[in-house]
């Protein structure tokens, strides 16, 4: 180093002057991690708060429609009168029934289990373990503990 | 506190309205009245729960 400091006619770099700057060059790089640290971090909480916005407008947008829906149900219903005709009624009745099965499905976007639930019950990963576990008998060590894993996985 | 735990009562709702109105009798009058008042207290409690799913937003420092 001693030889460039020369070509511009500055004295040479001793032992401490030589500490001095690799001081500077750890400072440096260490506030330079920091910060990246910080600006990771910052940025990983922004984009999951972006993430949650954006799931959570869509969820807003699902219960407006569905609350919509539920209202004009209960409207639906009050207007009944006895004179009011069967087959109209019926015709009705199925309009409503299929909004609601539309929302309900389109809940499942949102949460997809729920207790009520008819569809896919026995289709769940963690009934497929158990039933997979049940055809493996009690000699398959193998498969008795791939499919643990599995159940623990899921 | 938002919970995440994907198992909510939101949907049992809706489907609890659902076979109120595919098994309601339509010429029994007390009993549209009856599922009539049941939609409209399963619709509150939809609501509320609703509420609860969307409160946190209202809570500042949790979406920056």
């Amino acid at each position: 180093m001693n030889w460039l400091l020369s070509l511009f006619g500055l004295p040479p770099v001793g032992p401490e002057t030589a500490l001095h700057i690799d001081l500077a060059s750890a400072l440096i790089a260490l506030f330079a991690l920091i910060f990246s640290i910080w600006t990771w971090r910052h940025q990983t909480r922004l984009r999951r708060g972006s993430l949650l916005a954006q799931r959570d407008s869509g969820l807003i947008r699902w219960i407006e429609t569905t609350i919509d829906t539920i209202v004009e149900i209960e409207f639906f219903l009050r207007r009944r009168t006895p004179t009011t005709d069967a087959a109209q009624y019926s015709i009705q009745r199925d309009d409503h029934l299929a909004k609601l099965a539309a929302a309900i499905d389109k809940g499942r976007l949102y949460f997809p289990k729920f207790t009520r639930d008819v569809i896919g019950a026995q289709n769940t990963p963690a009934t497929q373990a158990s039933q997979l576990e049940a055809k493996c008998g009690d000699g398959n060590f193998s498969c008795r503990f791939w499919t643990i894993w599995r159940k623990f996985m899921t | 506190m938002r919970r995440r735990k994907f198992q909510l009562p939101l949907l049992d709702d809706l489907a609890e309205i659902y076979d109120l109105i595919n098994s309601v009798e339509f010429q029994n009058e007390a009993a549209v009245k009856k599922t009539q008042s049941e939609v409209m207290l399963k619709k509150l409690d939809f609501v509320k729960m609703a509420q609860n799913e969307v409160e946190f937003r209202r809570v500042p420092g949790i979406i920056e």
